[in-house]
């Protein structure tokens, strides 16, 4: 059997629904009993309008309901003839965002590819991320690079002493600047 | 009678060899800075090339100074040269970037600053090399982007083989200056483009912001108010110019520019106080319940005086922090790039 869950986080209310006994908010309480127009209509007259309300079945699912009461309608059979139609209106605009190979821009796996990319970025947290440029592999050129003009250098020549030497840093204070950002970065900041 | 000493096989010490090279790219507007992780030498270039026309210079004049030959024959001095090379013959140099910023003006700027950046960083010698090149804080008073700068360098770098990440220009004066101080301070590079601004917590970045007001700023209002070319005025600058003591010049016109460029360096510091203190109001939220020191770096502040000039600027306000103390980097040229090879290295380090 379904359960109903309100949740009201809004502190210092006065709180009355028929069929229970009267409360103070914040709180979290069982209302599966109480008809949901009932309900919504207490707390309408309490002056609450932010409160969530979940229902969770025999498995477990919760779901999110909304403020007013929500008729659940068994769900429609799709038509095939519609399904059909999106499904070929997918295809459409999967052609017409690839990038003219006539590959799949946003296959499932490029997908979990990319969600996986995202998660070990944020399993990184602040540390930074060099823009890898492999030595021995050639580089794949992403699909906006091609728009912007490439550098080439091949036919130019440098002649003469390009630079000076100003400075003989330090090793050490080098090192020891290291250490400490490196220990301060581990200890986030203490 | 032979000693029958047995020798203890000699035990070479191997260094085990780092498979990285990290490094720390300071790409001013004047200047480029290179720091190496396998090398106490810190080089610069000067960020200026001189397009020449081939039917003007033959290649045996060349022969002592810094060119690049293009295609089609083309012919740019680079370096000091082209700054030298300008002067003498009363033309202004191209400046691959701007005000802080990749020019939008000179075409040919991206492939010859990729040939410089090549040359400068040097030969890395099939190792995997890591870079943090320093890009300036969105300016607050001029609407110029810096993506389009910090997406051309990351492509140069990328160009060269290298694996790259951008760092703000003023954070980097933090790491290489204020270890001692738990990279808590306020960090101002006063380049020739933009005036870089960090205010730093512990590491933590509290905020960052740029001013269109620098070096060049003080030029172009010198070479303006006494009509001459900013070259010139860069020039003589370069080479006599001090915000303190006796000025012992004795060419009238010479002693003319260095009065209105003292006038211009004090009207810089005001506005750079008065848009700190601006800023600090309205944009840091952090409590910083210590002193915390200000660190002076960049090209603008190399005269002789600038650190004290600052000082006496600023005793004049009220500030929304306690200062420690008014230092300048210990080398102004090379601070950013030697704290960029700092992040770079413990940032490999952390890997």
């Amino acid at each position: 059997m379904k359960k109903i869950k309100l949740i009201i986080r809004e502190k210092g209310r006065y709180v009355e629904i028929p069929g229970l006994a009267a409360f103070r908010s914040p709180a979290t309480l069982n209302v599966t009993k109480v008809k949901l127009s009932v309900l919504i209509q207490a707390l309408h007259s309490c002056g609450i309008n932010n409160y969530e309300l979940i229902s969770e079945d025999e498995k477990g699912n919760k779901r999110t309901l909304g403020k007013d009461p929500i008729t659940v309608l068994p769900e429609k059979q799709k038509d095939p003839e519609i399904g059909n139609r999106l499904d070929r209106m997918e295809d459409l605009l999967l052609k017409l965002i690839s990038n003219g190979t006539g590959q799949k821009v946003a296959s499932s796996e490029q997908i979990t590819n990319r969600l996986a990319n995202i998660e070990r970025v944020l399993k990184k947290g602040s540390k930074v991320i060099y823009t890898e440029q492999s030595k021995g592999n050639p580089v794949v050129e992403e699909f906006e690079d091609q728009y912007i003009p490439s550098i080439d250098i091949s036919e130019m020549q440098i002649s003469g002493k390009t630079s000076d030497v100003v400075e003989k840093t330090l090793k050490k204070d080098i090192d020891d600047a290291v250490d400490m950002l490196s220990n301060l970065t581990k200890n986030g900041g203490k | 009678m032979s000693e029958d000493i047995v020798k203890e096989p000699e035990v070479k010490k191997v260094k085990k060899e780092d498979p990285n090279i990290c490094i720390g790219l300071d790409c001013g507007t004047m200047h480029l800075v290179c720091a190496r992780s396998d090398s106490e030498e810190v080089k610069v270039t000067r960020n200026v090339f001189l397009p020449v026309d081939k039917d003007d210079i033959s290649l045996t004049k060349l022969s002592d100074i810094s060119y690049v030959k293009g295609e089609d024959d083309e012919l740019f001095i680079i370096g000091s040269d082209a700054f030298e090379f300008a002067n003498l013959f009363g033309q202004s140099v191209s400046r691959p970037m701007e005000s802080g910023l990749i020019s939008p003006k000179e075409i040919a700027a991206i492939d010859v600053l990729t040939l410089m950046l090549k040359e400068l960083i040097g030969e890395t010698a099939k190792k995997e090399v890591y870079c943090s090149y320093s890009v300036p804080a969105e300016a607050i008073d001029k609407g110029r982007s810096v993506t389009y700068h910090e997406n051309v360098f990351a492509r140069i770098l990328n160009n060269i083989g290298v694996n790259h990440t951008s760092v703000n220009e003023a954070m980097a004066i933090i790491y290489s200056e204020c270890a001692a101080q738990n990279f808590s301070g306020i960090g101002i590079s006063f380049g020739a483009g933009m005036a870089n601004v960090a205010i730093s917590y512990k590491g933590i970045e509290a905020h960052t912001f740029s001013t269109a007001r620098a070096g060049d700023w003080i030029d172009k209002q010198v070479a303006e108010a006494l009509a001459m070319i900013p070259n010139r005025v860069t020039n003589l600058k370069e080479k006599y110019m001090k915000l303190s003591g006796e000025v012992t010049i004795k060419n009238k016109k010479t002693k003319r520019v260095l009065e209105a460029l003292y006038y211009y360096h004090k009207a810089l510091i005001e506005y750079t106080v008065k848009k700190i203190i601006d800023e600090f109001d309205e944009k840091v939220d952090i409590e910083v319940d210590e002193e915390i020191p200000i660190v002076i770096s960049g090209g603008t502040s190399m005269p002789e005086g600038f650190v004290n000039l600052f000082k006496s600027v600023i005793s004049n306000y009220e500030l929304p922090f306690e200062v420690s103390e008014i230092r300048a980097a210990k080398n102004p040229m090379t601070a950013v790039a030697n704290g960029l090879l700092v992040r770079t290295i413990a940032d490999v380090k952390g890997k």
